[in-house]
């Protein structure tokens, strides 16, 4: 009776929790608008209390988000970004290959280590200036960076918020991620690389055939270094915030010895560098993303509820329990649900509630090795290239190259998102099938 | 020879040269040719044809820049006093190359210097000195006026924010006192301010010089108000040529605003007599408007 009363009741939630996804979904309103409205009405409606809600808000994953957000921040107003940049653009010499080589190996590395929006901030306005300066389409170059970003950012665990939110709510810790996502990372990344190549090969013919292109690119490389190298350097906060950012690292690697958990270390750190630097806290505290920071803090709210009425414990028994028992039938699905569901639908508010539902899964069917874990994180980083929808880092993408005048449809992003996305999952279901295999 | 070559260079020297002097473009540009040179990769036969090429696309540029435009004249000529070295081997070639661009480079620097050295002659302790572009008079006198002690100031001509940052910027790491202003209130400054200092992309056979967009309105309102005008430019941008023959690049935008959609015609450079000019100042030291065919190097 208490059982189907509560069943009947979880309507409610499960109704605003709809309504909240389609309108993340649709951009419809702001995202923690959305959610924390969403939260609202659940407590107005007595489905919960707000002391309640509260319990679900996993602080280690905002403290983890906040501490990396202040530190980026001030890495990016010491202008290391810039340096970097314009190094690698001297490095190219205009050489197209270059261009879509080094920037993708720079874009996965620092989408690795940072945030995926904030690499393609700095990233993809030097590569619409290089390859637009040198008569090229800068759109194939927009599209490989972001592309590149959300499978770099697989990485680690602070790479992508779905790893972010996997590693803080289930313990796995910095290492483990390194260990277990580089290997099938890196091969995702050689492959996606290669097929962008391929497709355009035409485009990316060498210039070093043809005097006039030399001469423009090194008038190019002029005007770069110019513009962007006129943005202030500040040295001293540049060495502090890099400090701070590889001792972070370093404190994240040491987990299992130190017992610091990555937010404290994140959080912790960035006092560190806010105290050491000087910074006028109030200007770091405007670069923080509190919009994504309360979207967060509301989706948590929404799923912990929905939990408690039982109805993530009906979605595990009835669609994802349903498969039977065999573990490599187990872990594909959840790599590929996740990676589709991802394409179309934010992967954040998914990865948050898929959690408690993988935990329900590994009671019955204990798989070793976290491998099922992997298998959801690698299915929500890699699927959000699916559509232009898929990942925040897309949408910036996107808008950043609009901005310079540069026009990418929802179709173009899909023509190649799509095949970068089947590639990638591929190359996940190999490795998660020979992980299965070697642990069984 | 690509049209899309042409477009992108064109593009570049018309971006350059909103923080660059049309002189320092030059060097930079035959820096780049010769980096260019050296990073090229061809048949023996196929380099002439390919630094013909590269000089075209320079000379043809819309609009027409100098000094570069007559160095890649002399850099041709001394080609081909050589037969474009078509009887050495391609490492010659280029090495052969390279030699002429480093003595243009050397030339060219040369008359800068000398330029600034005749230009100080014209800055004293107390002017108030009008600019509105990086030229010449920006990028070479003032930096060397302050460093001799000279104390001076400038009011800055606000226009387009990537060309007046720039003057800002050199102003601020030379220690030089200025204040900026939009172009349109000059008028409320005539009674304190006491010379106009310009550059020029080009000095025309016809009594003109082609400079900076915006030049025009300035150096007329300037001259209405007895205001003493320098146009100070290095001989090497004294041309043969006509001032219509400067292929001045005509922009046209479609712009949006308030709901409203309009096309917006900009050109890229100004065509001004030097009948408003009272003082030519060149690296050969101040010379008179009548005297300019003297002094073209091509």
């Amino acid at each position: 009776m208490e059982h189907a009363a509560q069943h009947s009741s979880a309507l409610v939630p499960i109704i605003v929790f709809l309504i909240v996804y389609a309108a993340i979904t649709f951009e419809l309103v702001n995202k923690a608008a959305a959610a924390l409205a969403g939260v609202g009405v659940l407590v107005v409606l007595k489905m919960t209390t707000e002391h309640h809600a509260v319990e679900h808000i996993d602080f280690e994953t905002l403290m983890l988000l906040t501490g990396m957000m202040i530190i980026v921040s001030l890495i990016k107003e010491s202008g290391f970004f810039t340096i970097v940049s314009v190094r690698i653009a001297e490095i190219t010499k205009g050489s197209p290959v270059k261009i879509l080589v080094l920037f993708s190996i720079v874009t996965a590395v620092m989408s690795a280590f940072l945030d995926n929006v904030t690499t393609v901030l700095i990233i993809i306005p030097i590569i619409i200036e290089l390859t637009r300066g040198m008569g090229l389409d800068p759109k194939n170059y927009v599209l490989s960076q972001a592309l590149i970003s959300n499978i770099g950012g697989a990485a680690t665990l602070i790479g992508d918020p779905p790893n972010v939110i996997i590693g803080s709510k289930v313990g796995l810790t910095f290492n483990q991620f390194i260990v277990n996502m580089t290997l099938p990372v890196i091969p995702a990344f050689i492959l996606a690389l290669a097929y962008i190549w391929f497709i355009n090969r035409v485009e990316f013919k060498p210039i070093n055939t043809s005097m006039a292109k030399l001469v423009s690119v090194q008038l190019l490389l002029q005007k770069i270094r110019f513009e962007f190298a006129n943005i202030r350097i500040d040295r001293s906060l540049m060495i502090k915030s890099l400090a701070c950012l590889i001792f972070a690292i370093l404190l994240f690697i040491t987990q299992t010895m130190t017992g610091l958990a990555p937010g404290v270390v994140a959080l912790g750190m960035a006092m560190v560098l806010l105290i050491i630097s000087s910074a006028n806290v109030e200007h770091v505290l405007e670069e923080v993303e509190w919009s994504t920071l309360l979207f967060f803090t509301g989706l948590f709210i929404l799923v912990g509820v929905l939990e408690e009425y039982g109805v993530i414990e009906w979605i595990a028994h009835n669609v994802f329990m349903n498969v039977g028992n065999d573990p490599y039938v187990i872990v594909l699905m959840v790599l590929w649900v996740s990676g589709i569901i991802s394409g179309f639908l934010d992967n954040i508010p998914f990865t948050i509630t898929m959690i408690p539902i993988i935990h329900l899964m590994l009671e019955t069917n204990p798989i070793p090795n976290d491998i099922l874990w992997w298998s959801l994180a690698l299915g929500a980083c890699f699927g959000g290239n699916i559509t232009m929808i898929g990942a925040s880092a897309n949408i910036v993408s996107v808008g950043i190259a609009k901005k310079y005048g540069v026009e990418i449809s929802f179709i173009d992003f899909i023509k190649k998102g799509i095949i970068v996305t089947l590639i990638s999952l591929i190359v996940a279901s190999i490795y998660l099938v020979i992980f299965l295999r070697l642990s069984l | 020879m690509s049209t899309k070559d042409q477009v992108v260079l064109d593009s570049l020297f018309r971006d350059i040269v909103k923080f660059y002097s049309s002189s320092q473009l030059s060097v930079v540009t035959l820096q780049a040719i010769i980096e260019s040179i050296n990073d090229l990769e061809c048949d023996e036969d196929m380099f002439a044809p390919q630094l013909k090429e590269v000089c075209k696309i320079i000379t043809d540029s819309q609009p027409r820049m100098f000094p570069i435009d007559n160095l890649i004249i002399l850099f041709e000529k001394e080609l081909e006093k050589h037969d474009y070295f078509k009887d050495k081997d391609l490492p010659t070639k280029k090495s052969a190359s390279i030699e002429i661009i480093k003595d243009l480079i050397d030339r060219l620097e040369n008359d800068m210097n000398e330029l600034a050295n005749h230009g100080l002659e014209h800055i004293e302790d107390g002017d108030f000195i009008v600019l509105h572009a990086v030229e010449e008079p920006v990028e070479l006198l003032m930096p060397e006026a302050k460093r001799m002690g000279k104390e001076f100031e400038v009011l800055i001509l606000r226009q387009e924010a990537a060309k007046t940052d720039q003057v800002i910027n050199i102003m601020e790491k030379n220690g030089i006192k200025y204040t900026v202003i939009p172009e349109w209130d000059l008028i409320h400054f005539f009674d304190k301010v006491n010379k106009l200092f310009i550059g020029a992309y080009a000095l025309t056979s016809d009594g003109k010089f082609v400079s900076d967009s915006g030049t025009s309105n300035i150096v007329s309102e300037c001259h209405i108000h007895e205001l003493p005008i320098y146009l100070f430019s290095p001989v090497l941008e004294i041309t043969p040529t006509f001032s219509r023959n400067q292929n001045i690049y005509l922009k046209e935008e479609e712009k949006s605003s308030s709901g409203l959609d309009y096309t917006l015609i900009s050109h890229s450079s100004d065509i001004i007599s030097l009948d408003l000019v009272d003082h030519i100042i060149t690296d050969k030291g101040e010379i008179t408007q009548d005297r300019l065919s003297e002094f073209c190097t091509t």
